[in-house]
């Protein structure tokens, strides 16, 4: 975070910090690694789907620079409306403005947000005949764990999270282990992040040990937080934005998210000095999407937005723009262009259907993780 | 009279208060929104001895914030006030300019100086020091105490300034007549007839410095985790409401007590040096 001041686009490298790396993994998979709550049971939509056709103005809430303004630009002059832009910087404060009642048409939360909004019956439905792209979103999302039948929710970005170095600091062989931070800890101690979100932070030891990525055993989260204090010394400090860190030469290993790897290499003078892996013993994964609050003033607007997002060319205009895979048949394919030059940060759809997601805890468990990141950030 | 006064207060110190107070005692729902309740074991967890670290290195932050605090803030509230003449009003403006600018900003300029690429090292670099970088100032306890000195001097400066402004300057002349060195005279004279300014002073610094949280946050690192950090974290960093609501009313509690301690002892009539 301390580096923030650097660039402009603080949020989207901040993207994240509200600790939601999930992922897509099939629903058998969820319900194997699954610690937190139960898959969410369908229930057939009770408030009144809307129609794609403009109501109003569009009240958009997102993180800042997360979405190409050119092709905000062009929905507004397609249409003849204007989008009101606010940004949240975290999902946290994302739910308390939806929860104070703030009538956003259109937001951005992580799957295990959607889970939550879904059981709290806060979101409209959305109805995929109204959305003359849907064609474009990969099957698996028709159905996906967080929200079944995908009653309210469209898939927009994917990541995993894994660790970036550079290599010319670094010249030491890295063996795709989440083990690589401690073993190279010593070595390079001063020069390493962390990223500052407990669900990474624990996730990551707890998948080290070979444990549930979502665990919600004492004795793993104990052992977790233990071996985090073990390389803390180590450590320069915990970040919520790793991006200026590994640009400025601050870190020369840091613990790292697929997307800010990205911008870190399409801002970097050299940008061959980069490298970043993912670990064998388990990958977070996740993806974010769009859904229409249900205090929406305007969710004709949205809905329409939201089509012209998935709409092939604008979806290829957004993704040369942010950086990361957008989840429709155009926007993954423009993803591979993208990055052609980076094979480390190939991400395809496959993968993430197979990483492992990180679930927000809540109850008691969250308490317990809360103790456990508290002896970590206090220790 | 005293009932616009009397609104105000209520609407915008008790009432929210009143809600925090409610918070500490209830659960969340499904979303992460508090719900009221009766959890007192919310406050259990405030005692739990992992938090131990977090209370005594946020007080030993404070500490050291108010020493430097004094030592810096009172000689330039001496060297106004005794040598300021017509500059006076002029330099105690100038004392407080800073604050124009936005707390954030002013800590963030910090990061500008004495980053790993920043000025500072950038000065030690061109004379030669090796090391990449040369010193690493920043992320570590010295600048968090170092922010918080800068962020809170004025709060210790400007009581002083006025408690000496307000004493009559024959005292010090009427010192050295009785053959007191500087030092017996400042020792004996001035230093006693400030105290109520320097006590005024460390309060307005010590009570805020315990509860920052933004400080450590921009230029602290891995080791400088204060109460007010994780106070923060429980509400904007996936935390849990409640125990976040618990820990800001014990802290609260405990500033208070120390409040009432230091308005206690400054109601007491002067003792005799003023």
């Amino acid at each position: 975070m301390a580096s923030d001041i650097w660039t402009a686009d603080i949020n989207r490298r901040d993207f994240l910090r509200g600790g939601a790396a999930l992922g897509l993994g099939g629903t058998a998979l969820w319900l194997a690694a699954c610690g937190s709550g139960t898959a969410t049971t369908a229930t057939t939509p009770t408030l009144k789907y809307p129609k794609a056709q403009i109501d109003g103005d569009l009240d958009y809430f997102n993180w800042a620079q997360y979405l190409s303004p050119d092709v905000i630009t062009g929905f507004e002059k397609q249409y003849g409306v204007k989008v009101n832009q606010t940004n949240f910087d975290n999902m946290q404060s994302m739910m308390a403005k939806l929860n104070a009642g703030i009538p956003y048409d259109l937001t951005f939360p992580t799957m295990d947000f959607v889970d939550q909004l879904v059981k709290a019956n806060a979101l409209l439905p959305i109805d995929h005949t109204q959305l003359a792209n849907w064609g474009e979103i990969p099957a698996y999302f028709n159905n996906p764990w967080y929200d079944p039948h995908a009653y309210y929710s469209v898939p927009y970005a994917i990541w995993t999270t894994g660790i970036a170095w550079r290599t010319d600091k670094v010249p030491d062989s890295f063996a795709g282990s989440w083990n690589d931070l401690w073993t190279l800890a010593p070595k390079y101690s001063g020069k390493m992040f962390l990223l500052d979100d407990f669900q990474e932070v624990i996730g990551m030891s707890l998948l080290r040990q070979h444990h549930d990525v979502n665990s919600g055993k004492r004795n793993e989260l104990d052992s977790a937080a233990s071996e985090v204090l073990k390389i803390k010394p180590n450590i320069r400090q915990f970040v919520s934005n790793e991006i200026p860190g590994l640009l400025d030469g601050t870190a020369w290993i840091s613990h790292a998210w697929s997307g800010d790897v990205y911008q870190v290499v399409s801002q970097a003078a050299d940008p061959t000095i980069y490298k970043y892996e993912t670990a064998q013993e388990g990958v977070p994964t996740g993806n974010d999407t769009f859904v229409i609050p249900k205090n929406a003033k305007h969710p004709g607007t949205a809905l329409k937005f939201i089509d012209w997002m998935l709409a092939p060319q604008n979806a290829t205009t957004n993704v040369n723009y942010f950086g990361y895979p957008q989840v429709t048949t155009t926007g993954i394919a423009a993803y591979q262009k993208l990055i052609a030059q980076y094979p480390f940060l190939n991400l395809t759809l496959d993968q993430a259907l197979h990483g492992l997601r990180e679930i927000v805890p809540t109850g008691s468990k969250l308490q317990l993780w809360n103790t456990e990141w508290t002896k970590i950030k206090a220790g | 009279m005293l009932a616009p006064g009397a609104v105000w207060l209520l609407l915008l110190f008790i009432a929210p208060f009143g809600v925090v107070i409610l918070v500490s005692f209830g659960t969340v729902d499904i979303l992460g929104k508090p719900v009221f309740g009766w959890y007192p074991e919310n406050y259990q967890q405030v005692f739990d001895p992992i938090f131990v670290p977090v209370i005594l290195r946020s007080v030993a932050f404070a500490v050291a914030t108010t020493l430097l605090c004094l030592v810096i803030g009172y000689p330039v509230a001496y060297m106004i006030a005794r040598y300021g003449g017509r500059f006076r009003n002029l330099l105690v403006v100038l004392v407080i300019l800073p604050w124009f600018a936005d707390y954030l900003v002013r800590i963030y300029a910090w990061i500008v100086i004495l980053g790993d690429e920043g000025v500072v090292n950038g000065v030690l670099k061109a004379l030669g020091l090796h090391g990449n970088p040369p010193v690493v100032f920043v992320n570590t306890s010295f600048a968090v105490v170092g922010g918080l000195v800068y962020d809170f001097l004025p709060f210790m400066i400007l009581p002083i300034y006025a408690a000496l402004e307000r004493m009559d300057p024959s005292l010090i002349e009427a010192g050295k007549d009785l053959y007191g060195t500087p030092l017996q005279t400042f020792r004996y004279v001035t230093w006693p007839a400030t105290i109520q300014g320097v006590v005024a002073g460390a309060v307005l610094v010590g009570l805020p410095a315990v509860g920052d949280f933004a400080t450590a946050q921009i230029l602290g690192g891995p080791n400088t985790y204060m109460i007010g950090n994780l106070i923060n974290d429980q509400f904007t960093g996936g935390g849990y409401w409640p125990f976040g609501a618990a820990l800001t009313i014990v802290l609260m509690a405990l500033l208070s007590l120390l409040m009432i301690f230091y308005l206690r002892s400054a109601s007491r009539p002067p003792e005799a040096a003023a």
